[in-house]
This record gives C-alpha cells, structure tokens and sequence, in this order.
C-alpha cells in the first residue's frame, strides 16, 4: 500500500468517525441499547450461566446495530445528497471509502465489548481466561463485516428516507430469529431451520462455543454460514457501487 | 499548455430511454480557457458535464478528456468538479473536509491556499452545517480545486452565492486560467458567462446552435436594441410601429432590432420624438433567446415539412 493510499485511508476512516461520533443521537442509543438490554436481562434477572450466555449474544446484537446503520442509513443518505457523487469523482478508490465506515463500525465494535464485557465482570461476576476474552473481541470484530455488507447492499439500494425503517425492520427481527434473545430451541422447528440463514445465529453459535456453550454442530458449518451471508452481499454491493453514477 | 486539447467530443449522442438529449456534438476545448455553457433547462448541459466527467456512459460517439477516456482514474487525477448536487459530512468542518479531500490527490493544493482561493478563511472551523446556502457553495468549489486539476467542471457555481462570494469566484476563475488550467462552466446567469467565458456554447435541445466568443456571439446576430423615453402605451407603440416587438416599463420604450435606421426612420415619421434615445449592440441575454428562438423554429418547421411530406407520400 502506497504511503499515499495508507495516508488517504488514515484521512477517510477518522473522518468518518468523527462524524458519526458527532452524531450523539447515533451514537448514544446504538450504545445504550445492548448495554441497557444485558444489564436487566444478563444482570438484574441472570445468573452466572445466563450472564455469559447473554453477554456473548448482546455483543453480537451490539455490532450489528453500528454497521447496519452506519452503511445501511449513512451510505443512502449520503448517495442521495451527492457525497458519493463527489467522492466517486475523485482518485479515490471505492474500497477506501467502505474502510473507512467498516473502520467507524469496528469502533462501535470495540466500544460494545469494553463495554458489556466490564458490566458482565463487574456486576455479573462472569470469569473467563485471557484467550477467551481475546476470541470473543476477535468475534465482535469479525463479526461486524457481514453486517457492514448487508447494510451496505441496503445502502445502495433503498432511498434514505426508507433506509432507516427498513433497517430496523430487519435489525430486530434477525436477532430474534438468529436466538440472541431467545435460544433458537425454543422456536418452532421451521423457525430453528431459518436461522441457519442468518449470520448473527452463526455468529452466536461460533462466540458460544468459547465459553462451551453452542448447540454442538462443527464450527467451520458456523463459520460456513457467515461466508455464504457475506461474500454474496459483498459481490452484490460491488455491483451496485459499480453501476451507480 | 496553452493551445492543447484537454477535451475532445466527436459525435456524442445520449438518450435516456426513448429521449433523446444530446443529438451529435462535436467540439474540443484547449488548455488555459474559460468555456460557458448556456441553454435553458433540460437543454442538455448537466448531461454533458456528467458524460465529461463519465458519470454517464454515452450511447453514441466518444469523449477523450486529457488524453484519457472520460471518468478514467488518470482523468479523475487531473479533474475537478463541482456539481449541482454534492453534500458533504454536516459535522465535519470546512478545513476537515478539505483535508479528506486533499488526501485523494497526489500533488494536491494548499488546503490553506484552497481557503483563501475560496473566501472560507474565516469560516475553517465551522462545520458544514452551520454553513450558510452561499458559503456551503463556496466549500464545493474549493472541493473542485483541492487536486489542483489541470481541467474544472463548475455546474452553477454561483447559485446561492452572494455578490462578494462571486466576484471572489469569478477572480479564482480567472487565476486558474492564468495559469493554463481550463474551466468548462454552465450557468444561468448571462454576465457570469460573458464575465468569464472565452468561447461560449449554446446548447438547445441537445444541439449545439452556436459557438463562439461572447463578443463575436452578439455582433454575428446584428441585432440592437434601441430604447428611447416615450409616454405611450405599449399597445399604442405596437400600433406606430408594428414591425418590432415593443415593451414599455417605467417610461421607457425597448425593443430588439437587426436594422435600427429603418426603425427610427418610421419612428420619426410617426412624429415621435425619441428622446434619450439609446442604439446598443443586443445583450447577450437577448442574443441568447433570439438564437434558441431562432433553433426552435427551424426544429418546428422541419418537424412540419417532415410530417407534410409523409403525409403527401401516404395519399399518393
């Protein structure tokens, strides 16, 4: 990489987060939602096992929310002001671009887990050892792309007055069906076979396997699952960014 | 640079769907000039700037934009634009914005030089947001020249902008073309076009129907405008002189003509007595309505003759 390029790319993702952390009618509900979501359910109603168990599957809910909203609503608003227009007009490669809002959405990432993973020691006494800790930030990290592709594809495909309703229709829903609320063996079957579809399940699936506690199928299913949700929407998005002028 | 192409077009067409919008241009501009735009709405102006700048992809003919095919990563080193829409991050600041732009361009302008060139030093800490219509156009057109590009689109640049904001544009203007940079602009406003342009283009219904200098644009017409003070209505002036087009406002009788002694000849036997009596080259305004008058004619009649001798060959 070019120092060029590395220096652009520095100037792209900073900006981008400093826009958004700006925004505190952003940044504060996409914060306190999990946060205030683990600490009555995973706190004040959980035990040591569910505290864990939770504390994984709101992470997982946490990251979704900044990377859907941050590609999913910021990118249709800013393709239909002409921001895009502006950017795609200029050397700039398209890819610096998406960096640099999958850098604002890793920070959300890391925010998230500092976060919930504090309350879940602090006031839920959950223990876990230095490596597993580390596994589950790498998952809230890695866990923050397909969401960023799937908000991206929305992005660039609904208008932004839609964008903001249509994400939310989804945000929730999938964490419902995905079990990060719920365990998935409380649905009905049909329900139970729907979440092999969603990310966020196999997501889920692959963070609980760190504390032992998924429902048992082999990891690289787990890990299959995100990469069939992820690289479709990503080619999908390419798609779009190219034929969008 | 000076006297090199920057831009070169050879039978450009573009349709949206069934319409057609540009119907066969063909022109090139030169290094170090100013070139206007002008037509009336949907005439096909931002089409072309989005076909120069590649945003759009021609259906007919080609485009080479200095020495690159139009919208190329070369070309987009080398060009800058401001467009009619273009946004930037509300809560970024002026000089944060042009730092992220800057970053796109190897060899790009002073971001404190893009201030002063732009008028927007006093403002380099305000967010975007807060800036006002004229200000927030001001900060698109610094955007434009961060890369220190060789070629400038300027889609209406000047809209919103008030006097002293354009004066200070049009000054910009005139220093990137000191120093051989070519700018291509569009613009509603006549005397921006004369003011800046060295060669100016009439677009009417996709078709370039004239080319020329300002200057040269007014005088190829020989049309003038003669006014003089008068009492009479305007119907009453109809009446005396029938052969022009009159309009009275405040006391003041105008009309547009191509043989202004002839006029004045029947104005004087009529017995008025023309006073302040004023005979000017015709504004570039009024040359420009009497040109695309004189193109939606001749598109009217040839549509008739067309449709006429259709219609002949259907009854033989």
């Amino acid at each position: 990489m070019s120092s060029l390029t590395l220096h652009s790319l520095k100037q792209e993702a900073w900006c981008d987060t400093k826009s958004v952390f700006r925004s505190l009618g952003f940044v504060i509900p996409a914060l306190a939602f999990p946060c205030a979501f683990y600490l009555f359910f995973g706190v004040a109603m959980g035990n040591e096992k569910t505290s864990s168990y939770l504390l994984i599957n709101y992470i997982i809910f946490g990251v979704m929310g900044p990377a859907l909203f941050n590609f999913g609503v910021n990118v249709a608003t800013e393709r239909e002001q002409g921001l895009l227009a502006l950017k795609q007009l200029s050397p700039m490669p398209a890819s610096q671009y998406l960096m640099g809002k999958t850098f604002t959405a890793l920070v959300f990432s890391t925010l998230i887990f500092v976060l919930l993973s504090s309350f879940a020691v602090v006031f839920a006494n959950v223990s876990m050892s230095f490596l597993q800790w580390l596994q589950l930030y790498a998952l809230a990290l890695f866990g923050t792309l397909p969401f960023c592709m799937l908000g991206l594809v929305m992005g660039l495909s609904f208008s932004a007055k839609a964008a903001p309703a249509l994400v939310n229709l989804i945000y929730l829903p999938i964490s419902m069906l995905s079990g990060l609320w719920i365990p998935i063996t409380m649905f009905p079957e049909v329900m139970q076979w729907f979440a092999w579809a969603l990310p966020s399940y196999h997501l889920s699936q692959l963070g609980l396997s760190i504390v032992e506690m998924h429902q048992g199928f082999t990891l690289s299913w787990h890990l299959l699952g995100v990469a069939l949700f992820t690289l479709p929407c990503g080619f999908i998005a390419t798609k779009k960014y190219n034929s969008m002028k | 640079m000076t006297n090199l192409t920057v831009v070169s077009v050879k039978n450009l067409h573009h349709s949206y769907g069934e319409k057609s919008v540009l119907k066969g241009l063909d022109f090139s501009l030169q290094a170090g000039r100013v070139y206007g735009f002008l037509g009336a709405n949907g005439a096909g102006k931002t089409t072309l700037i989005n076909l120069l700048l590649g945003r759009l992809k021609a259906s007919q003919g080609s485009i080479e934009v200095l020495g690159n095919k139009a919208g190329s990563a070369a070309a987009k080193a080398k060009v800058g634009a401001m467009l009619q829409i273009g946004s930037l991050p509300a809560n970024l600041t002026v000089i944060e914005q042009l730092n992220l732009f800057a970053s796109y361009y190897k060899s790009p302008m002073s971001v404190s030089k893009a201030l002063r060139l732009s008028d927007l030093n006093a403002h380099e800490n305000t967010q975007f947001s807060k800036l006002s219509g004229g200000l927030k156009q001001r900060l698109l057109f610094a955007i434009a020249i961060i890369g220190d590009p060789q070629l400038v689109f300027l889609d209406e640049p000047s809209l919103a902008m008030d006097v002293n904001a354009r004066q200070q544009m049009w000054q910009t203007i005139r220093q990137l073309k000191a120093q051989g940079k070519t700018v291509v602009l569009t613009t509603h406003y006549m005397e921006e076009a004369e003011a800046l342009s060295d060669e100016l283009f009439i677009l009417h219904k996709g078709k370039i129907v004239a080319q020329s200098s300002p200057s040269e644009l007014s005088h190829s017409m020989q049309m003038s405008e003669v006014s003089f003070a008068s009492d009479l209505s305007e119907e009453a002036i109809t009446a005396l002189l029938p052969d022009w087009q009159w309009q009275v406002v405040a006391g003041k009788a105008t009309t547009q003509c191509k043989a202004p002694s002839m006029l004045l000849k029947q104005a004087f036997a009529q017995g008025l007595s023309c006073d302040l009596l004023s005979v000017k080259p015709s504004s570039l305004e009024q040359t420009f309505i009497s040109l695309t008058e004189t193109a939606e004619h001749e598109d009217t009649t040839s549509a008739n003759s067309t449709s006429d001798k259709s219609a002949k060959e259907q009854a033989a």
